[in-house]
Protein backbone atom coordinates (compact mmCIF):
# COMPACT_ATOMS: atom_id res chain seq x y z
CA UNK A 1 0.00 0.00 0.00
CA UNK A 2 1.11 3.25 -0.42
CA UNK A 3 1.39 5.98 2.08
CA UNK A 4 -0.94 9.43 1.63
CA UNK A 5 2.15 11.71 2.36
CA UNK A 6 4.47 12.27 5.60
CA UNK A 7 2.29 15.09 8.26
CA UNK A 8 3.47 18.58 7.02
CA UNK A 9 4.45 20.86 9.53
CA UNK A 10 1.35 23.02 8.69
CA UNK A 11 -0.86 20.28 9.70
CA UNK A 12 0.78 20.63 13.00
CA UNK A 13 0.48 23.94 13.09
CA UNK A 14 -3.48 23.37 11.84
CA UNK A 15 -3.56 21.37 14.99
CA UNK A 16 -2.81 23.67 17.63
CA UNK A 17 -4.92 26.40 16.42
CA UNK A 18 -7.83 23.80 15.88
CA UNK A 19 -7.13 22.66 19.76
CA UNK A 20 -7.02 26.51 20.80
CA UNK A 21 -10.16 27.38 19.17
CA UNK A 22 -12.15 24.33 20.64
CA UNK A 23 -10.69 25.83 23.96
CA UNK A 24 -12.54 29.24 23.32
CA UNK A 25 -9.36 31.02 22.73
CA UNK A 26 -10.76 34.35 20.89
CA UNK A 27 -7.33 34.78 19.47
CA UNK A 28 -7.69 31.44 17.71
CA UNK A 29 -11.37 32.99 15.99
CA UNK A 30 -9.42 35.76 14.81
CA UNK A 31 -6.59 33.87 13.41
CA UNK A 32 -9.33 30.76 11.82
CA UNK A 33 -11.17 33.62 10.51
CA UNK A 34 -8.14 35.43 9.03
CA UNK A 35 -7.12 32.40 7.42
CA UNK A 36 -10.54 30.73 6.52
CA UNK A 37 -12.93 34.12 5.67
CA UNK A 38 -11.85 33.84 2.25
CA UNK A 39 -12.49 30.19 1.55
CA UNK A 40 -15.98 30.51 3.12
CA UNK A 41 -16.98 33.83 1.61
CA UNK A 42 -16.11 31.95 -2.00
CA UNK A 43 -18.41 29.53 -1.15
CA UNK A 44 -21.37 31.64 -0.17
CA UNK A 45 -20.23 34.45 -2.62
CA UNK A 46 -20.81 31.58 -5.49
CA UNK A 47 -23.93 29.58 -3.68
CA UNK A 48 -25.71 33.54 -3.12
CA UNK A 49 -26.82 36.04 -6.16
CA UNK A 50 -26.32 39.02 -3.03
CA UNK A 51 -23.04 39.94 -2.12
CA UNK A 52 -24.65 41.26 1.03
CA UNK A 53 -26.00 37.96 1.42
CA UNK A 54 -22.50 36.23 1.02
CA UNK A 55 -21.19 38.69 3.66
CA UNK A 56 -24.30 38.15 5.72
CA UNK A 57 -23.73 34.37 5.27
CA UNK A 58 -20.10 34.82 6.11
CA UNK A 59 -20.63 36.21 9.20
CA UNK A 60 -23.05 33.76 10.62
CA UNK A 61 -20.68 30.98 9.56
CA UNK A 62 -17.96 32.01 12.28
CA UNK A 63 -20.65 33.04 14.75
CA UNK A 64 -22.42 29.72 14.39
CA UNK A 65 -18.79 28.25 14.26
CA UNK A 66 -17.65 30.05 17.35
CA UNK A 67 -20.96 29.36 19.47
CA UNK A 68 -20.90 25.77 18.33
CA UNK A 69 -17.37 25.14 18.60
CA UNK A 70 -18.06 22.28 21.08
CA UNK A 71 -19.36 20.21 18.10
CA UNK A 72 -16.20 20.61 16.20
CA UNK A 73 -14.37 17.02 16.45
CA UNK A 74 -11.06 17.18 15.14
CA UNK A 75 -10.53 13.37 14.24
CA UNK A 76 -13.47 13.89 11.59
CA UNK A 77 -12.03 16.38 9.64
CA UNK A 78 -10.16 19.78 9.29
CA UNK A 79 -11.52 22.99 10.32
CA UNK A 80 -11.95 24.17 7.12
CA UNK A 81 -14.04 21.34 6.44
CA UNK A 82 -16.12 22.08 9.43
CA UNK A 83 -16.08 25.67 8.33
CA UNK A 84 -17.93 24.81 4.67
CA UNK A 85 -19.90 22.03 6.28
CA UNK A 86 -21.53 25.29 8.59
CA UNK A 87 -21.40 27.28 5.37
CA UNK A 88 -23.86 24.72 3.80
CA UNK A 89 -26.79 25.32 6.33
CA UNK A 90 -26.03 28.45 6.11
CA UNK A 91 -26.67 28.79 2.43
CA UNK A 92 -29.34 26.33 2.38
CA UNK A 93 -31.32 28.41 5.13
CA UNK A 94 -30.95 31.42 3.09
CA UNK A 95 -31.94 30.41 -0.32
CA UNK A 96 -35.13 29.06 1.95
CA UNK A 97 -35.85 32.41 3.05
CA UNK A 98 -34.85 33.96 -0.21
CA UNK A 99 -38.17 31.42 -1.85
CA UNK A 100 -40.14 32.24 1.04
CA UNK A 101 -39.72 35.91 0.21
CA UNK A 102 -40.17 34.79 -3.45
CA UNK A 103 -42.79 33.03 -3.30
CA UNK A 104 -45.14 35.91 -1.06
CA UNK A 105 -43.76 38.37 -3.77
CA UNK A 106 -44.52 36.62 -6.94
CA UNK A 107 -46.76 33.55 -6.20
CA UNK A 108 -47.03 32.05 -9.95
CA UNK A 109 -42.90 32.63 -10.53
CA UNK A 110 -41.44 29.62 -9.98
CA UNK A 111 -37.79 30.25 -7.95
CA UNK A 112 -34.98 30.23 -9.99
CA UNK A 113 -32.98 27.04 -9.80
CA UNK A 114 -29.02 27.53 -10.02
CA UNK A 115 -28.26 26.88 -13.62
CA UNK A 116 -27.19 23.18 -15.08
CA UNK A 117 -23.49 24.64 -16.18
CA UNK A 118 -23.28 25.64 -12.41
CA UNK A 119 -21.27 23.28 -10.25
CA UNK A 120 -23.16 21.41 -7.62
CA UNK A 121 -22.51 22.55 -3.58
CA UNK A 122 -20.48 18.88 -3.63
CA UNK A 123 -18.08 20.20 -6.28
CA UNK A 124 -17.98 23.69 -5.17
CA UNK A 125 -17.47 22.15 -2.10
CA UNK A 126 -14.75 19.83 -3.06
CA UNK A 127 -12.81 22.60 -5.64
CA UNK A 128 -12.92 25.00 -2.57
CA UNK A 129 -11.21 22.70 -0.54
CA UNK A 130 -8.69 21.87 -3.27
CA UNK A 131 -7.86 26.04 -3.49
CA UNK A 132 -7.71 25.90 0.33
CA UNK A 133 -5.26 23.16 -0.08
CA UNK A 134 -3.00 24.31 -2.99
CA UNK A 135 -2.95 27.84 -0.79
CA UNK A 136 -1.27 25.91 2.03
CA UNK A 137 1.29 23.52 -0.33
CA UNK A 138 5.00 24.55 -0.15
CA UNK A 139 5.70 26.82 -2.31
CA UNK A 140 7.80 24.80 -4.79
CA UNK A 141 4.92 22.28 -4.80
CA UNK A 142 1.87 24.14 -5.91
CA UNK A 143 4.28 25.59 -8.70
CA UNK A 144 4.95 22.42 -9.61
CA UNK A 145 1.29 21.34 -9.55
CA UNK A 146 0.68 24.64 -10.96
CA UNK A 147 2.14 24.49 -14.10
CA UNK A 148 1.17 20.99 -15.05
CA UNK A 149 -2.75 21.60 -14.03
CA UNK A 150 -2.77 25.01 -15.61
CA UNK A 151 0.08 25.36 -18.07
CA UNK A 152 -0.54 21.85 -19.20
CA UNK A 153 3.38 21.16 -18.56
CA UNK A 154 4.80 17.42 -18.60
CA UNK A 155 7.43 16.95 -15.25
CA UNK A 156 10.32 17.61 -17.95
CA UNK A 157 9.17 20.36 -18.80
CA UNK A 158 8.35 21.55 -15.12
CA UNK A 159 11.90 20.32 -14.05
CA UNK A 160 13.50 22.75 -17.00
CA UNK A 161 10.47 25.61 -15.99
CA UNK A 162 11.95 25.21 -12.19
CA UNK A 163 15.53 24.23 -13.23
CA UNK A 164 15.47 21.08 -11.42
CA UNK A 165 16.81 17.88 -11.36
CA UNK A 166 13.99 15.65 -13.08
CA UNK A 167 13.34 13.63 -9.52
CA UNK A 168 12.93 16.33 -8.06
CA UNK A 169 10.45 17.82 -10.06
CA UNK A 170 8.58 14.82 -9.83
CA UNK A 171 8.53 14.72 -6.40
CA UNK A 172 7.23 17.97 -5.91
CA UNK A 173 4.65 17.40 -8.22
CA UNK A 174 3.56 13.73 -6.56
CA UNK A 175 4.06 15.29 -3.28
CA UNK A 176 1.31 18.43 -4.25
CA UNK A 177 -1.26 15.55 -5.69
CA UNK A 178 -0.90 13.53 -2.63
CA UNK A 179 -1.48 16.87 -0.53
CA UNK A 180 -4.97 17.70 -2.62
CA UNK A 181 -6.20 13.96 -2.52
CA UNK A 182 -5.67 13.55 0.83
CA UNK A 183 -7.65 16.94 1.85
CA UNK A 184 -10.16 15.55 -0.68
CA UNK A 185 -10.26 12.37 1.29
CA UNK A 186 -10.82 14.04 4.61
CA UNK A 187 -12.83 16.42 3.94
CA UNK A 188 -14.24 16.15 0.30
CA UNK A 189 -18.18 16.17 -0.24
CA UNK A 190 -18.43 14.72 -3.77
CA UNK A 191 -19.41 10.68 -3.83
CA UNK A 192 -16.27 9.05 -5.15
CA UNK B 1 5.27 -7.71 -11.27
CA UNK B 2 6.66 -4.80 -9.70
CA UNK B 3 4.58 -1.44 -8.97
CA UNK B 4 5.40 1.88 -10.41
CA UNK B 5 6.81 4.65 -8.11
CA UNK B 6 4.69 6.93 -6.05
CA UNK B 7 6.39 9.63 -8.48
CA UNK B 8 5.39 7.66 -11.93
CA UNK B 9 1.81 6.82 -10.76
CA UNK B 10 1.38 10.33 -9.90
CA UNK B 11 2.12 11.88 -13.59
CA UNK B 12 0.12 9.01 -15.11
CA UNK B 13 -3.09 10.39 -12.83
CA UNK B 14 -2.41 13.69 -14.10
CA UNK B 15 -2.16 12.25 -18.44
CA UNK B 16 1.36 11.50 -18.79
CA UNK B 17 2.37 8.28 -20.20
CA UNK B 18 4.41 6.29 -18.49
CA UNK B 19 6.10 3.09 -20.18
CA UNK B 20 4.67 0.17 -18.35
CA UNK B 21 2.73 1.27 -15.87
CA UNK B 22 -1.16 1.34 -18.17
CA UNK B 23 -0.57 -2.07 -18.43
CA UNK B 24 0.04 -2.70 -14.73
CA UNK B 25 -2.51 -0.75 -13.10
CA UNK B 26 -4.91 -2.55 -15.40
CA UNK B 27 -4.13 -5.96 -13.99
CA UNK B 28 -3.10 -4.50 -10.26
CA UNK B 29 -6.20 -3.40 -8.31
CA UNK B 30 -4.37 -1.53 -5.75
CA UNK B 31 -2.45 0.43 -8.05
CA UNK B 32 -5.87 0.91 -10.12
CA UNK B 33 -7.40 2.45 -6.64
CA UNK B 34 -4.60 4.82 -6.17
CA UNK B 35 -4.83 5.79 -9.97
CA UNK B 36 -8.31 6.48 -9.35
CA UNK B 37 -7.85 8.53 -6.25
CA UNK B 38 -5.19 10.81 -7.89
CA UNK B 39 -7.10 11.33 -11.08
CA UNK B 40 -10.16 12.37 -9.16
CA UNK B 41 -7.90 14.67 -7.16
CA UNK B 42 -6.32 15.87 -10.17
CA UNK B 43 -9.55 16.36 -12.10
CA UNK B 44 -11.13 18.64 -9.04
CA UNK B 45 -7.40 20.69 -8.88
CA UNK B 46 -8.07 21.62 -12.36
CA UNK B 47 -10.75 23.61 -11.21
CA UNK B 48 -9.21 25.15 -8.38
CA UNK B 49 -8.95 28.82 -8.72
CA UNK B 50 -6.55 30.72 -5.87
CA UNK B 51 -7.92 34.04 -6.94
CA UNK B 52 -11.37 33.01 -5.82
CA UNK B 53 -10.19 33.15 -2.34
CA UNK B 54 -10.53 37.28 -1.56
CA UNK B 55 -11.43 37.83 2.17
CA UNK B 56 -14.77 39.56 2.35
CA UNK B 57 -14.73 43.26 3.60
CA UNK B 58 -13.71 43.84 6.72
CA UNK B 59 -17.51 44.72 7.63
CA UNK B 60 -18.20 41.30 8.05
CA UNK B 61 -15.32 40.85 10.99
CA UNK B 62 -17.18 43.87 12.57
CA UNK B 63 -20.31 42.09 12.24
CA UNK B 64 -19.26 38.80 14.08
CA UNK B 65 -17.51 40.36 16.60
CA UNK B 66 -21.01 42.69 17.51
CA UNK B 67 -22.55 39.38 17.38
CA UNK B 68 -20.49 37.46 19.74
CA UNK B 69 -19.80 40.37 22.30
CA UNK B 70 -15.92 40.51 21.66
CA UNK B 71 -14.01 42.75 23.60
CA UNK B 72 -13.34 45.50 20.91
CA UNK B 73 -13.41 44.58 17.11
CA UNK B 74 -10.09 43.81 16.08
CA UNK B 75 -8.28 45.98 14.13
CA UNK B 76 -4.78 45.90 12.52
CA UNK B 77 -3.23 47.66 15.65
CA UNK B 78 -4.94 46.07 18.09
CA UNK B 79 -2.06 44.37 20.35
CA UNK B 80 -3.40 40.79 20.98
CA UNK B 81 -1.56 39.51 23.69
CA UNK B 82 -2.51 41.00 26.98
CA UNK B 83 1.26 41.36 28.30
CA UNK B 84 1.42 44.52 26.04
CA UNK B 85 1.90 47.62 28.17
CA UNK B 86 -1.21 49.19 25.37
CA UNK B 87 -3.47 46.20 26.12
CA UNK B 88 -3.03 46.98 30.16
CA UNK B 89 -4.00 50.62 29.12
CA UNK B 90 -6.75 50.14 26.86
CA UNK B 91 -8.55 47.62 29.71
CA UNK B 92 -7.75 50.11 32.59
CA UNK B 93 -9.45 52.84 30.47
CA UNK B 94 -12.52 50.58 29.25
CA UNK B 95 -15.73 49.69 31.16
CA UNK B 96 -15.77 47.20 33.97
CA UNK B 97 -17.48 44.80 31.91
CA UNK B 98 -15.21 44.61 29.25
CA UNK B 99 -12.21 44.80 31.54
CA UNK B 100 -13.77 41.29 32.62
CA UNK B 101 -14.38 39.95 29.57
CA UNK B 102 -10.48 40.81 28.79
CA UNK B 103 -9.48 39.65 31.87
CA UNK B 104 -11.41 36.25 31.15
CA UNK B 105 -9.58 35.88 27.58
CA UNK B 106 -6.25 36.57 29.78
CA UNK B 107 -7.40 33.61 31.73
CA UNK B 108 -8.39 31.56 28.73
CA UNK B 109 -4.71 32.12 26.98
CA UNK B 110 -3.04 31.44 30.70
CA UNK B 111 -4.51 27.99 30.84
CA UNK B 112 -4.82 27.06 26.99
CA UNK B 113 -1.09 26.47 26.92
CA UNK B 114 -0.12 24.52 29.33
CA UNK B 115 1.99 22.80 26.68
CA UNK B 116 5.27 20.72 27.34
CA UNK B 117 8.14 21.37 24.71
CA UNK B 118 7.26 19.14 22.78
CA UNK B 119 3.73 20.30 21.83
CA UNK B 120 3.38 22.65 19.22
CA UNK B 121 3.60 26.51 20.69
CA UNK B 122 2.46 29.63 19.33
CA UNK B 123 3.43 33.08 19.76
CA UNK B 124 1.84 36.44 19.85
CA UNK B 125 -0.14 37.55 16.49
CA UNK B 126 1.57 40.42 15.86
CA UNK B 127 0.34 42.96 13.37
CA UNK B 128 2.64 44.18 10.34
CA UNK B 129 3.00 47.66 9.66
CA UNK B 130 3.04 49.40 6.24
CA UNK B 131 5.71 51.03 4.53
CA UNK B 132 6.20 53.19 1.92
CA UNK B 133 2.38 54.30 1.65
CA UNK B 134 1.55 50.52 1.11
CA UNK B 135 -2.28 49.95 2.52
CA UNK B 136 -1.05 46.73 3.22
CA UNK B 137 -2.22 45.08 6.28
CA UNK B 138 -1.40 41.60 7.84
CA UNK B 139 0.17 39.85 10.81
CA UNK B 140 2.34 37.20 11.70
CA UNK B 141 2.73 34.17 14.31
CA UNK B 142 6.11 32.77 15.19
CA UNK B 143 5.25 29.22 16.54
CA UNK B 144 7.19 26.49 17.20
CA UNK B 145 6.48 22.47 16.59
CA UNK B 146 9.08 19.65 17.67
CA UNK B 147 11.61 21.72 17.52
CA UNK B 148 10.55 23.40 13.77
CA UNK B 149 10.14 26.82 13.85
CA UNK B 150 7.91 28.63 11.55
CA UNK B 151 6.07 31.93 10.50
CA UNK B 152 2.52 32.51 9.62
CA UNK B 153 2.86 35.41 7.26
CA UNK B 154 -0.86 36.59 6.43
CA UNK B 155 -1.49 39.34 4.74
CA UNK B 156 -3.90 41.44 2.87
CA UNK B 157 -4.25 44.58 0.27
CA UNK B 158 -1.29 44.23 -1.23
CA UNK B 159 -1.26 44.91 -4.93
CA UNK B 160 -0.83 42.06 -7.03
CA UNK B 161 2.88 41.95 -7.73
CA UNK B 162 5.41 42.69 -10.64
CA UNK B 163 7.56 40.04 -9.23
CA UNK B 164 6.82 38.36 -6.06
CA UNK B 165 7.15 39.40 -2.07
CA UNK B 166 9.24 37.61 -0.28
CA UNK B 167 9.65 37.40 3.50
CA UNK B 168 12.86 38.19 5.62
CA UNK B 169 13.67 38.61 9.27
CA UNK B 170 16.47 41.48 10.13
CA UNK B 171 18.26 42.41 12.67
CA UNK B 172 18.34 45.74 13.89
CA UNK B 173 20.92 47.53 11.74
CA UNK B 174 19.07 46.27 9.45
CA UNK B 175 22.35 44.54 7.85
CA UNK B 176 21.98 41.05 8.53
CA UNK B 177 18.85 39.37 7.14
CA UNK B 178 17.60 35.69 6.53
CA UNK B 179 15.27 34.86 3.89
CA UNK B 180 12.48 33.24 4.51
CA UNK B 181 10.53 32.23 1.39
CA UNK B 182 7.66 33.88 -0.85
CA UNK B 183 4.12 34.66 -0.34
CA UNK B 184 1.57 32.49 -1.77
CA UNK B 185 -0.92 34.53 -4.49
CA UNK B 186 -3.34 34.64 -1.26
CA UNK B 187 -0.70 36.94 0.58
CA UNK B 188 0.13 34.44 3.05
CA UNK B 189 2.70 31.99 3.64
CA UNK B 190 4.10 29.49 6.34
CA UNK B 191 7.63 29.88 6.49
CA UNK B 192 10.46 27.41 8.24
CA UNK B 193 12.99 29.25 10.25
CA UNK B 194 16.12 27.58 9.13
CA UNK B 195 17.17 25.79 12.29
CA UNK B 196 20.95 27.28 12.98
CA UNK B 197 19.24 30.79 13.49
CA UNK B 198 18.94 32.56 16.21
CA UNK B 199 16.00 34.20 16.17
CA UNK B 200 16.49 36.54 19.17
CA UNK B 201 18.98 38.11 16.63
CA UNK B 202 16.51 39.23 13.97
CA UNK B 203 13.67 41.18 15.93
CA UNK B 204 12.20 42.03 12.44
CA UNK B 205 9.81 40.41 10.07
CA UNK B 206 10.32 42.45 6.82
CA UNK B 207 8.07 41.79 3.47
CA UNK B 208 9.85 42.94 0.46
CA UNK B 209 8.61 43.45 -3.55
CA UNK B 210 11.33 41.43 -5.22
CA UNK B 211 11.50 42.20 -9.29
CA UNK B 212 11.74 39.01 -10.97
CA UNK B 213 15.60 39.62 -11.78
CA UNK B 214 17.44 37.08 -10.69
CA UNK B 215 19.12 38.62 -7.76
CA UNK B 216 18.66 36.71 -4.36
CA UNK B 217 19.34 40.17 -2.39
CA UNK B 218 16.71 42.14 -0.71
CA UNK B 219 15.21 44.77 -3.35
CA UNK B 220 15.04 47.25 -0.38
CA UNK B 221 11.73 48.14 -1.51
CA UNK B 222 10.23 46.96 2.11
CA UNK B 223 6.34 47.06 1.76
CA UNK B 224 5.06 45.21 5.52
CA UNK B 225 7.31 45.07 8.63
CA UNK B 226 6.73 43.62 11.87
CA UNK B 227 8.58 43.23 15.93
CA UNK B 228 9.00 39.25 15.46
CA UNK B 229 6.72 38.29 18.40
CA UNK B 230 8.24 36.17 20.74
CA UNK B 231 7.04 32.24 21.40
CA UNK B 232 4.61 32.03 24.70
Amino acid sequence: MRLVGARRLSDHEDLSLEQAFASGDERALRTVYDRWAGLVHAFCARSLASRADAEEATAQVFINAWRGRAGFDASRGSLPGWLLGIARREVADTHRAAAREQALREALEEVQAPEDTNPTADQLVDRLLVTDAMAGLRPEQRRAVGLVFYDGLTHQQVASTMHLPLGTAKTHIRRGLVALRRRLEVDGAAPE
Amino acid sequence: MQHPSDDDLALVALGEHVDRVHEHVHDCPGCSHELRALSAAASTARHADLSALVPPPSSVWDRIATELGLEEPVDEDRVVTPLRPSWHRRALAAAAGVAAVAAAVALVLTVSSPFGSSTPAEGASVPLQALGGSQATGRVVLSSASDQRSLLVDTAGLPRPDGYYEVWLLDVENDRLVALGTLDVSGRGWLDVPEGVQVSDYPFVDVSLEPDDGDPQHSGDSVLRADLPALS
